[in-house]
């Protein structure tokens, strides 16, 4: 019979109990979601590592024979090492207006256990002695090819044919992206194949291998074998000697499921929180009201246990309600997302699944947090005696507050404003819990306005501030750039022609080092520009190395501190220079030198891997028809083909924080309208009575908005500070080498936080004025509470 | 004297579910400006019915009811609003103070919403309670607090004042003190005051004496010598 007591009770409030539960939905299905989607990207890539031996770590020079690839894999700490040839060349297609690129991975057919190995999907390997290439299935589709099909590609400057004979991929290319500054793979411009070592050694006019890769023997780390592979190496010109957790693929599969990880420890636990709070509240004011009730109940000998026990399943009912509907919702969800991170990850084994460990072990969870609501919100029970709990409670206490002091204040408010101060007053903890809630709610909405700000921010910054050029023509190898200059600052449409240099390095400080890009920009460039905290220009020093933020920090080097220099684009390593500035760079790590300075530093003359330009609209066509084929040019890339791929890969993180931004108006909502409810029935009585006085319901409504936006304006006010350590905690937690999010403070995100909450209060109030204009004077007046 | 309010063939009916409960039954009556009428009747027989159509807090089922002329019967709940606002003091059983609000602070909530008030520290000297304005409800007794309501109540200048069992949860003393202030705001500034109530000993300082039973006026008895409120006993 209790029973029935407690659906009807939950009936009558059924908005409120609602919203409440969708809150808990919503933590659960983020826990669910992400949890089972963590588990199952991580297991796929466990398995695949595994089964299909990736390497533990990889070394590229530039060249090597076999016989001394072998003798290298000798090397203690080494259990296996293997050499192939990796070369990027460009296909020839056409009618294609952007560039296409392919990275061609050598394998060797004799070898069945190889690194590296190739999951086959479709077709098969190409056979010894013929041009056939296995494709990643992603390019493969994206470019309309499939087993059969021939495509051409420009070695050398030649176009050389080769036959699909299958698709495939390997662990080493789960997330395939050229460059590790692309941030977000492209199969349309870029993919893998895979062909025959001895093939591709005849296609390319060499003998020896460009590539290692090596797993460590048992016991032993990177660190261990890094030296004596640095030493044998520096002679085949080592270009970069790194371990897994570098490579590029890995680092962002790592980085993805680090930002799952941090998603699900922190989002579900917010937002049952925030239902805990609802929660709390709800019942304590039903404990409240429904004191008659209970001292009938009591005096009836019914016990404390089972009238605590009834209180607690109407928090256990709401948790569960809103438990299992996140939960199933959360299933639900992991289908569509497995099947968005199938189109980025290449990974076998990626589906959506029903996890019953997860789903029950959310419930659980949910549950636990409402019978700890519940239990704290209920508990006064047990304190009520039967003959105390059916006289009416003793009139509230009222007490002057400190804000009286305040005298600006209070003698502007009028006796809505006065009675609506005193009533956050006389519930202080409700209040204080309120203002978490809105606190929560508002800190959600804007964060989420910051990243999405933040996002448009580095992208716009980093192409029309920073890379200012309109065309950038990529030497085939470094070279003297004075002659491809001159001839590019003659062609018609180009008004400027800068000469560029990116000279990979290992930067070296005391003993610490890290990798990085050194770019070698023009002294006066305009079309290459470094950028402080404010995005100003920073004028480049003529001498010295400029660093990146987090180059310095991991190097932790300082103005004027002497940095060792090894390069493969140098006459001889290492060499050295000091740190002349430090700037901020959010995309990617990068140092930063003067042209000239740094071919000297190098050893070179007017060494160069690039021209950019400034060009004229109609340019880039006709540069790129001129440049197809020279053996000189490796590409001519535009901007506008970059551009609109930066905006696809907004587009689909717009999509979860969008989603985040609901979230959080749902949540805001949720508590804004649980207060406002709470509050009414708490002051029924009272309101009636201004109703009978001659106010207007309108007039009355006053009562309860005032105390809602004076409340809100401290959540608000606390939200802020609450905002900064969200944003700083998921700028940690999204953080990696290419790629970090500046903290600032910004008014933007916290107006459209402050609009979402007042959008929720102005919501609530709707609600809150049709409940007011309903209240029967009659009725309420008629008997006490 | 004219009159003020005028109730025809009034009648008032709640519809419980399927039961349809009839409060008021075609009554019909009318008060005159400055008088003092009791309400006499048992619980349910329909004063408390026909005292919140009087106060414009309900609206009527079926006949017509006018102040001064003008209908308060189908008319929009912005009108009653302004009725209620302006024309109008209630006091009620149980206070019904704002918890929150100190005692000066209640009447001149009420102060501020009407045309003319009275000044609120006279009304609240009136009641005999100006030493103890700043204090809240909670930290006064019964008795103060109708005190407060009654003040509440005629700080508007109300042209009637509506009482429901006004002394109702107070020992007699205090309920002979709130008559007393009841009687002196209805000949001092000659206004209509009317109590409803089931203690017939009050009906005695009444100038007319309605008698209800059953959702109707059973009699209207008129007293030519009213007694004052210190002759009055229950």
């Amino acid at each position: 019979m209790l029973q029935r007591k407690m659906w009807r009770d939950l009936l009558e409030n059924k908005t409120a109990y609602l919203a409440c539960a969708a809150v808990i939905a919503i933590g659960l299905m983020v826990f669910v979601s992400m949890s089972v989607i963590f588990q199952s990207l991580s297991e796929a890539r466990e398995s695949f590592y595994r089964d299909f031996r990736f390497a533990d770590g990889f070394a590229r020079v530039r060249a090597i024979s076999e016989t001394q690839t072998e003798r290298l894999a000798l090397l203690e700490g080494i259990d296996r090492l293997e050499g192939r040839l990796v070369r990027d060349v460009r296909v020839h297609f056409p009618d294609r207006a952007e560039n296409v690129f392919l990275r061609l991975v050598s394998v060797t057919l004799e070898q069945d256990d190889r690194l590296n190995n190739v999951l086959v999907l479709a077709g098969r390997l190409p056979s010894a002695g013929t041009q056939g290439v296995l494709l990643d299935p992603d390019f493969m589709e994206a470019n309309g090819l499939g087993p059969g099909s021939n495509f051409q590609v420009l070695i050398h400057g030649e176009k050389v044919t080769l036959q699909v004979t299958g698709s495939g991929y390997s662990p080493e290319f789960i997330y395939a992206m050229r460059t590790p500054m692309d941030v977000f793979p492209d199969p349309a411009t870029f993919g893998i194949a895979y062909l025959c070592l001895n093939v591709m050694q005849e296609l390319f006019g060499q003998e020896a291998l460009n590539d290692l890769s090596f797993t460590l023997a048992d016991g032993y780390t990177f660190q261990d074998v890094e030296d004596s592979l640095e030493t044998r190496l520096e002679a085949h010109g080592l270009e970069a000697l790194y371990a897994r957790k570098d490579q590029t693929s890995e680092a962002m599969l790592s980085m993805e499921l680090q930002g799952l990880q941090a998603m699900v420890a922190s989002m579900p636990l917010l937002f049952l929180a925030i239902a805990a709070i609802i929660l709390y509240i709800l019942l304590k004011r039903m404990v409240e009201q429904q004191r008659g009730q209970i001292g009938t109940l009591k005096a009836f000998g019914f016990s404390n246990q089972e009238i605590l026990l009834h209180y607690l399943t109407y928090a256990l009912a709401i948790s569960a309600a809103g438990g299992l509907s996140g939960g199933l919702l959360g299933s639900w969800l992991t289908y569509p997302m497995m099947a968005m991170y199938e189109t980025f990850f290449n990974l076998p084994g990626l589906t959506g699944r029903f996890s019953w460990l997860h789903l029950l072990g959310g419930l659980l969870f949910s549950l636990g947090f409402g019978a700890l609501a519940g239990y704290l919100g209920a508990k006064g029970v047990l304190a009520l005696r039967p003959a105390e709990a059916m006289r009416p409670a003793a009139p509230p206490m009222a007490k002057r507050t400190l804000l009286e002091g305040w005298h600006l204040y209070w003698n502007n408010l009028n006796v809505q404003g006065k009675m609506a101060t005193r009533n956050l007053f006389r519930n202080k903890a409700r209040s204080f819990l309120t203002v978490l809630g809105v606190m929560s709610a508002f800190s959600l909405i804007a964060t989420t306005g910051y990243f999405l700000s933040m996002f448009d921010v580095l992208l716009l910054d980093q192409f029309t501030k920073v890379q200012t050029h309109d065309i950038k023509v990529v030497f085939n190898a470094p070279a003297d750039y004075r002659h491809v200059q001159r001839e590019l600052a003659r062609l018609p449409g180009i008004n400027r022609a800068e000469a560029f240099l990116e000279a990979p390095a290992k930067l070296k400080h005391g003993w610490l080092e890290d990798e990085a890009v050194i770019l070698g920009i023009e002294q006066d460039s305009f079309l290459y520009n470094l950028l402080d905290s404010r995005g100003e220009r920073v004028p480049l020093p003529p001498y010295g190395i400029v660093l990146s933020q987090k180059l310095a920090e991991s190097l932790q080097a300082e103005l004027g501190d002497r940095l060792e220099v090894e390069s493969p684009f140098a006459e001889e390593s290492p060499v050295y220079t000091r740190v002349s500035d430090i700037v901020p760079q959010h995309l990617g790590i990068n140092a930063y030198m003067e042209l000239e300075a740094l071919s000297r530093l190098l050893g070179q003359n007017h060494l160069g891997t690039a021209i950019l330009l400034a060009a004229t609209d109609g340019t880039y066509p006709v540069l790129k028809e001129r440049y197809r084929e020279s053996p000189l040019v490796f590409a001519v890339e535009g901007k506008g083909a970059l551009l609109q791929k930066f905006n696809e890969m907004m587009e689909s993180y717009g999509y979860t924080v969008w989603l985040l931004a609901v979230f959080g108006l749902l949540t805001a909502f949720a508590v804004i309208y649980n207060s406002g409810l709470v509050s009414l029935s708490e002051r029924k009585r009272e309101l009636a009575s201004l109703r009978v006085l001659g106010l207007t319901s309108g007039e009355v409504l006053q009562v309860l908005t005032f105390e809602q936006w004076f409340i809100s304006l401290f959540g608000i006010l606390a939200g802020v500070p609450a905002t900064m350590l969200l944003i700083h905690g998921m700028a940690d937690a999204m953080e990696s080498d290419l790629f970090s999010f500046p903290v600032l403070f910004e008014w933007q995100p916290f107006i459209i936080g402050a609009l979402g909450t007042a959008a929720s209060i102005w919501l609530t109030h709707q609600v809150l004025a049709v409940r007011v204009r309903r209240l029967s004077m009659v009725e309420v007046l008629k008997e006490r509470d | 004297m004219g009159v003020i309010l005028e109730g025809k063939a009034l009648s008032k009916w709640y519809q419980m579910g399927e039961v349809r409960v009839e409060a008021l039954k075609r009554v019909s009556f009318q008060i005159y400006r400055g008088e003092f009428v009791v309400i006499l009747g048992p619980s349910g027989s329909g004063k408390s019915t026909l005292l919140n159509l009087i106060g414009g807090m309900d609206q009527v089922s079926e006949g017509e009811i006018y102040y001064q002329g003008k209908p308060l019967h189908g008319v929009p709940e912005s009108a009653l609003t302004t009725y209620r606002r302006n024309t109008v003091g209630f006091i009620f059983q149980f206070y019904n103070l704002m918890p929150n609000l100190t005692a000066f602070e209640n009447v001149q909530l009420a102060a501020e919403i009407t045309r003319e008030p009275l000044p609120v520290m006279d009304v609240l000297e009136e009641v005999g309670l100006s030493e103890r304005a700043g204090h809240f409800p909670s930290q006064l007794s019964g008795g103060e607090q109708q005190r407060v309501a009654v003040a509440r109540a005629v700080a508007k200048n109300p042209e009637i004042l509506l009482c429901d069992e006004p002394t109702g949860a107070l020992d007699f003393k205090t309920g002979i003190y709130v008559l007393k202030l009841l009687r002196n705001f209805n000949r001092k500034y000659a206004k209509t005051v009317m109590v409803i109530t089931h203690n017939a000993g009050i009906a005695e300082m009444a100038d007319r004496v309605f008698t209800m039973r059953d959702g109707e006026i059973a009699a209207i008895r008129v007293i030519d010598s009213p007694r004052s409120p210190e002759e009055v006993s229950w």
